[in-house]
């Protein structure tokens, strides 16, 4: 694995102290919490007073621009995008040939746009959208044989010579706040749950990777959900506790607007940062619920509407327990993330699907396991991190094993602008005896991407 | 090393909780082993059933023609040992006629309350394992008892109606304008 030893070379140069630097000082002003509530995201809870040079929110990334506003302005309106070259090389015949380009892509990912309203003193409200060029080119679930990709170019009905290619908007977040006391908010709509560390802000600018890592954007925790939240925190001398409480309609494959069973999911979550080394921060989440499918079917009997009745028919169903556990330390110019996940899926006696393989078979039972740790090191140049990254991953849900092994620098010459690279190489190894459905050759690759915040 | 890494990955649920949902010695469901893939495979003696979410027993061999679906006149029985297509709410089928009790086949008991003694089948779905009514749809036993035994019923029964073996519960005295067929001698008083 030649990215193994890059990222064993970077992180001994990182070890062996090629920069004696601290971590340089926060950008942007502190916060006085619980005044005005405009901590950055508050969803997470956290004020920009207390990350340095790793950030971990947009707002963090905007400065004195968003915290001069932010006391003045009813309205915010703000954002990120990123710009990405990515490389992927894999063997010539290999299935990943199905879902990916063997060779080099320029993309625009992410163009997000976040409105907040700072109602009172007490009511905030945030949205977020990201505006996305899906469908047009998507494919649905992987699945070894894919689908034709979604074609929704049209003619432009303006100008009926030309042609326009129709994208879509994804509602990333959107919900509203209420400051009960200083220990104490409620929120309504649909947010980030509260877990983790890269969950908690998802900005392309704020995160180190170019990628998020597996068992995030896997959902072994659900990443966003409708429903309430209660949020709040306390301190007691150095150390400050964050505490969450979620209710939400749980998994399923309409759960931002409609939840397709009767039970609700119900999520918890402590993080506590203590005074210890220069920051030290643990934190654990669960969250349990409800998967379903289902559809309507109607059944004729006769020939009068007296006849016709329509009854709902499960097509999948499972109580999903997941659970997360994660570790923030920053000592000197030394960062280290670390996160772990699980996902248990038990399905129900009438909701158990089809096995994604084997058609005759039914899907067992699962508990999917993975986690991540990201070294990272700061020179005392233009804010540089250098990092590695190892990921791990056993997800019988699907039949198989991954690692993937990272090494990336980011550069951050502005606050509102981020440069990265990155090396990958990704493994995939079936467990015994399944044949799954993700590839099981080597990919690897490198990306190369710009991110900025407006 | 990825082995070895996988192997300590599969214990890490046991730190991350302590309340696990599930049991990885048990990870199909009524009737299903994990087979070579590790898919659920029926049973030997089972087969998937037709909603494909769970195994059905495939039982002792029947006879050829008992339990077949039928019409009286589009669809006859055409066995001539199970000729009688016995009308039914969910779904008509072939059996036998002139049994006495012991005489039918597992699934079936002799119903001597009409003038013709027959083999008469089990209500669909009548004592299987419910939640709620929602697992009980589609049979003829539709209602979910939650309270007490957790089985599928039949609702809305009168004297002489139930199976063989089961009788026609009045609710009433209990407060609820109600009848069930019942295991005989499970009928509160």
């Amino acid at each position: 694995m030649p990215s193994l030893r890059i990222a064993a070379v970077v992180l001994l140069l990182a070890v062996l102290g090629l920069a004696k630097q601290s971590f340089a000082e926060p950008s942007t002003p502190p916060q006085t919490e619980d005044s005005v509530d405009t901590t950055p995201d508050a969803n997470s809870g956290a004020s920009s007073s207390e990350y340095d040079n790793d950030v971990q929110s947009v707002e963090e990334l905007l400065g004195e621009q968003y915290a001069s506003e932010a006391e003045e302005e009813r309205i915010q309106i703000y954002g990120f995008a990123d710009f990405t070259y990515r490389y992927l090389s894999f063997a010539d015949d290999s299935l990943w040939n199905l879902r990916l380009p063997n060779h080099g892509t320029f993309l625009l990912g992410n163009l997000n746009l976040y409105v907040r309203g700072n109602i009172s003193s007490r009511w905030t409200s945030l949205a977020e959208v990201r505006f996305t060029f899906l469908p047009n080119g998507g494919q649905v679930e992987d699945v070894v044989v894919q689908s034709p990709p979604v074609d929704s170019e049209f003619r432009d009905d303006v100008d009926p010579a030309d042609t326009v290619r129709v994208g879509g908007i994804i509602i990333e977040r959107a919900w509203l706040q209420y400051r009960l006391n200083a220990h104490l908010k409620i929120r309504m709509g649909r947010w980030l749950t509260p877990y983790g560390i890269w969950n908690i802000d998802h900005g392309s600018p704020t995160v180190i990777g170019v990628r998020k890592p597996f068992i995030v954007g896997s959902d072994f925790m659900p990443g966003a959900q409708t429903g309430i939240q209660l949020l709040g925190e306390y301190r007691i001398d150095d150390y400050r506790l964050k505490y969450f409480a979620t209710l939400a309609n749980g998994r399923g494959p309409t759960d931002e607007y409609r939840d397709l069973d009767g039970n609700k999911a119900l999520g918890a979550s402590l993080k506590l940062a203590t005074p210890w080394l220069d920051e030290f921060t643990v934190g654990t989440a669960a969250n349990y619920g409800r998967d379903s499918e289902t559809h309507a079917e109607t059944i004729v009997s006769g020939a009068t509407i007296q006849d016709v009745a329509a009854m709902t028919v499960i097509d999948r169903e499972s109580n999903v327990l997941s659970v997360t556990g994660d570790l923030r330390l920053r000592w000197k110019n030394v960062l280290l993330i670390a996160e772990i996940a699980s996902q248990q899926t038990a399905y129900t006696g009438r909701g158990r699907p089809t096995h994604f393989v084997a058609s005759n078979a039914l899907q067992a039972d699962s508990i999917d396991v993975g986690g991540y740790a990201l070294l990272g090191y700061e020179l005392p140049w233009q804010h540089t991190i250098l990092w590695s990254s190892y990921e791990l991953a056993s997800v019988s849900s699907k039949g198989v094993d991954l690692a993937l092994s990272t090494v990336g620098v980011v550069i951050r010459p502005l606050p509102q602008v981020t440069l990265k690279a990155s090396a990958f190489q990704l493994a995939f190894d079936q467990q015994a005896g399944v044949t799954s459905f993700l590839p099981p050759d080597k990919l690897s690759g490198f990306n190369f991407q710009m991110a900025w915040v407006f | 090393m990825f082995s070895s890494f996988r192997a300590a990955l599969r214990y890490l649920p046991l730190l991350l909780c302590t309340a696990c949902i599930v049991d990885l010695d048990d990870r199909c469901g009524k009737d299903q082993v994990v087979d070579a893939v590790g898919a659920c495979s029926c049973k030997e003696g089972t087969e998937l059933a037709d909603d494909k979410h769970g195994c059905v027993s495939t039982g002792p061999p029947l006879p050829a023609g008992l339990g077949v679906e039928c019409e009286e006149t589009d669809n006859p029985c055409i066995d001539t040992t199970f000729s009688r297509c016995q009308d039914n709410s969910v779904r008509n089928y072939c059996t036998s006629e002139g049994c006495e009790p012991g005489d039918c086949e597992e699934g079936y008991a002799c119903n001597q309350r009409e003038s013709e003694f027959f083999c008469e089948r089990a209500p669909i779905g009548q004592g299987e394992t419910c939640a709620s009514d929602g697992d009980c749809a589609g049979g003829e036993a539709t209602y979910c008892e939650t309270m007490l035994i957790e089985q599928c019923l039949v609702r809305g029964c009168s004297e002489g109606t139930c199976f063989p073996g089961w009788e026609c519960c009045d609710l009433s005295s209990l407060g609820f304008d109600d009848t069930l067929c019942v295991p005989e001698g499970r009928c509160p008083v």
